[in-house]
């Protein structure tokens, strides 16, 4: 299996970088995804991986071969599109044997890996039919069919997922799993979808303005995000960032409205400290800072974290999970307590010391203490 | 209350939707009936009485379809279908092959693509008339463009428009200067509406640019290219001016098309009858041909849905 090295990767547009300067390994037989809000580059990137790009400067290795200028043919890359490109002349087994058909494989051969893809993708009755009739769902596995049958060096897949409905969403992305699993073809899977990433991948490349802001296993993503964007786009609902600054009255933290160019302003609103949370502040010895808690770590009335007290604004219940909302200086910030609270009752939203995350006020870099 | 719901009432739209289509497609669907329905069905009436156009005092007599008996057993008519059936398999089949080989190498975008196509459209553009008079210059066997350039390069003169062969390969060059770029034009624009991540597809499937265009650009392409050459075939059927301006139908009426022999049945022998039977059954052999490819046309599309 092929290892994909990307080195200072570059792709600029007439006047957009789109790509700028991006570094990255993928192991062998192994799936990331690149992930990031639309227009971060992460498409750019794999069409420049998948060699329908050129890019303007950098190189792309495979397994340590300088690919950057060769034809998408000569790589030998298979890659599934977002919006389904089967070829609607040709029957779904057609489709299939097309890149056989294309690079001259023996007819005999063709058959076997028709007969290994009917099986594999249970496509059996769909063979003779046509694509264009399909469900989405069963396209999508044409696709990943076609993709796979010569047995690429890499696989890449481009928001394979985004056209199709949750549930059929829900069934691709298991036989994904299993299918990478099962060929160990090192690949690459682009999304902006988060759940998406964290569910799928063994590493998740976090992308923005071309840049790599994060490269980390799903797990690290979420327990430690580099810096602000990190940790607002990777988990739902998105985390709560609290602006924070030193006073010099009685309670030493005041939580401020988002807006850092009003501190001090009435909003206000104190920050029990735990002594842990304190200790942790005074270290970093900053005035100013964002303090970031997932809803997920914001209950009510925990003992030992720390606490500020609100008004509950909204309160519902989704599903298994109750939520609350309430507001800062005109910011929402949203819980998630063990029980649910009265609408318009003042409480002390108590947040978990160890996922407190502590981020630079004007850089959003992570401070790690 | 009451008066808003009036008001409401009265606001009401006065006419359909329907009423106010047909209205107007009227003053169009009037000016077709004039141009083509008259037409056809008195066509069709003359078709079947023996009577001349130039003769008004001679009353017209019904002869019900002898003049289809006639016509059918002429020897000379079915030379005329040959001819014309040679034709037009000749000169559609060498405009399409040198279209599509042309639209190949203009799918692309490129400086001066704009001009290009605009300049292409000018034959296309001039009368027939003028076009066949144009190219009987170029082939004129004793000081033509043509013979210049076949003895330049050292063969012997041609005898381009006094032999039926020549001629026929006369015309068909000139047909073809005059309409391959309209094929061109269907064909690069076919070409053109095939989605770009399909061709992607098939770039990192590793397919050659030649087995994408064949087994991809081609087939995806065969509806608008079938529509071309349906246009092409039944305009190429009833060619006449060229011939009448280039060759004249000689030597002899060997290279008389079908509409030129009904060109000279109706306006040189004023056989009214009969040139209105030819022309019915130039208009079934069209039509016949017409339904032949539009339900192949909608085969081919019913099975990609």
């Amino acid at each position: 299996m092929t290892v994909l090295s990307i080195q200072d990767l570059s792709v600029e547009f007439d006047d957009v970088v789109a790509v700028n300067k991006l570094s990255l390994h993928v192991a062998s037989g192994e799936l990331v995804v690149f992930l990031g809000p639309s227009g971060c580059g992460k498409t750019t990137l794999l069409r420049c991986v998948a060699g329908l790009q050129q890019p303007t400067g950098g190189q792309i290795l495979f397994d340590d071969e300088d690919v950057t200028n060769l034809s998408p043919a000569d790589r030998n890359v298979a890659m599934v599109f977002q919006f389904v490109s089967l070829y609607p002349h040709l029957s779904v087994a057609d489709n299939i044997a097309f890149p056989l058909r294309a690079r001259g494989v023996s007819k005999s051969e063709i058959k076997a890996s028709l007969d290994w893809a009917a099986q594999f993708f249970k496509l059996g009755d769909l063979m003779r039919r046509r694509p264009n009739r399909l469900p989405p769902g069963d396209k999508q596995k044409v696709a990943l069919a076609r993709a796979v049958v010569r047995k690429p060096s890499l696989l890449l897949l481009d928001e394979p997922l985004s056209a199709l409905d949750e549930q059929f969403r829900e069934d691709m992305r298991w036989e994904l799993g299993k299918l990478q699993a099962e060929l160990g073809i090192t690949t690459v899977y682009v999304t902006h979808d988060q759940r998406e990433a964290m569910s799928l991948a063994d590493r998740i490349v976090l992308m923005r303005d071309g840049k790599l802001i994060q490269n980390a296993g799903p797990a690290e993503m979420y327990a430690h995000p580099v810096d602000r964007f990190a940790a607002y786009f990777i988990g739902s609902p998105p985390m709560n960032f609290l602006s924070v600054h030193r006073s010099g009255g009685s309670s030493p933290w005041l939580v401020d409205a988002e807006a850092a160019d009003r501190p001090g302003e009435g909003t206000a609103v104190p920050l029990a400290a735990s002594p842990g949370l304190a200790a942790r502040l005074n270290k970093i010895g900053r005035d100013r800072f964002t303090l970031g808690v997932r809803p997920q770590h914001l209950g009510i009335d925990g003992d030992g974290g720390s606490r500020i007290q609100v008004q509950v604004v909204n309160a519902f219940t989704v599903g298994h999970d109750h939520q609350f909302d309430f507001s800062v200086g005109g910011t929402l910030y949203s819980g998630m307590p063990a029980a649910l609270p009265q609408i318009g009752a003042r409480i002390d939203a108590v947040m978990t010391d160890d996922h407190v995350h502590l981020f630079d006020a004007d850089t959003g870099d992570r401070f790690d203490v | 209350m009451a008066d808003t719901q009036t008001t409401t009432r009265s606001l009401r739209k006065p006419i359909g939707d329907r009423t106010l289509c047909t209205l107007f497609l009227l003053p169009s669907l009037g000016i077709l009936a004039m141009m083509v329905a008259y037409p056809f069905v008195s066509l069709l009436i003359n078709s079947t009485y023996r009577f001349s156009a130039l003769r008004n005092n001679v009353e017209p007599v019904f002869v019900g379809t002898d003049n289809f008996d006639f016509l059918l057993s002429d020897p000379d008519l079915w030379d005329r279908f040959v001819f014309t059936g040679q034709f037009v398999v000749v000169t559609v089949t060498v405009q399409f092959i040198l279209a599509i080989a042309v639209a190949y190498y203009l799918q692309r975008d490129f400086k001066g693509r704009d001009l290009l196509f605009t300049i292409l459209m000018i034959p296309m553009m001039l009368s027939p008339i003028v076009i066949g008079f144009l190219w009987r210059y170029i082939f004129n066997s004793e000081w033509g463009l043509m013979n210049f350039f076949v003895t330049q390069l050292g063969f012997s003169a041609i005898d381009w428009l006094g032999v039926t062969d020549n001629a026929l390969v006369a015309v068909v060059i000139a047909d073809t200067w005059m309409w391959t770029p309209f094929v061109i034009l269907l064909a690069v624009a076919a070409f053109r509406g095939i989605p770009v991540s399909i061709q992607e597809a098939a770039t990192i499937d590793g397919a050659s640019p030649f087995f994408r265009f064949t087994r991809l650009t081609l087939p995806m392409s065969a509806p608008i290219l079938g529509i071309a050459f349906l246009l092409r075939l039944i305009d190429s059927f009833k060619q006449y001016d060229l011939f009448f301006a280039l060759t004249g139908g000689a030597p002899g009426s060997t290279t008389e098309t079908v509409s030129f022999y009904l060109a000279k049945v109706a306006f040189s022998y004023f056989y009214t009858g009969e040139a209105s039977a030819l022309a019915v059954i130039q208009l079934v052999i069209i039509i016949g041909l017409s339904l032949i490819f539009v339900r192949l046309l909608t085969r081919i599309g019913r099975q990609r849905q």
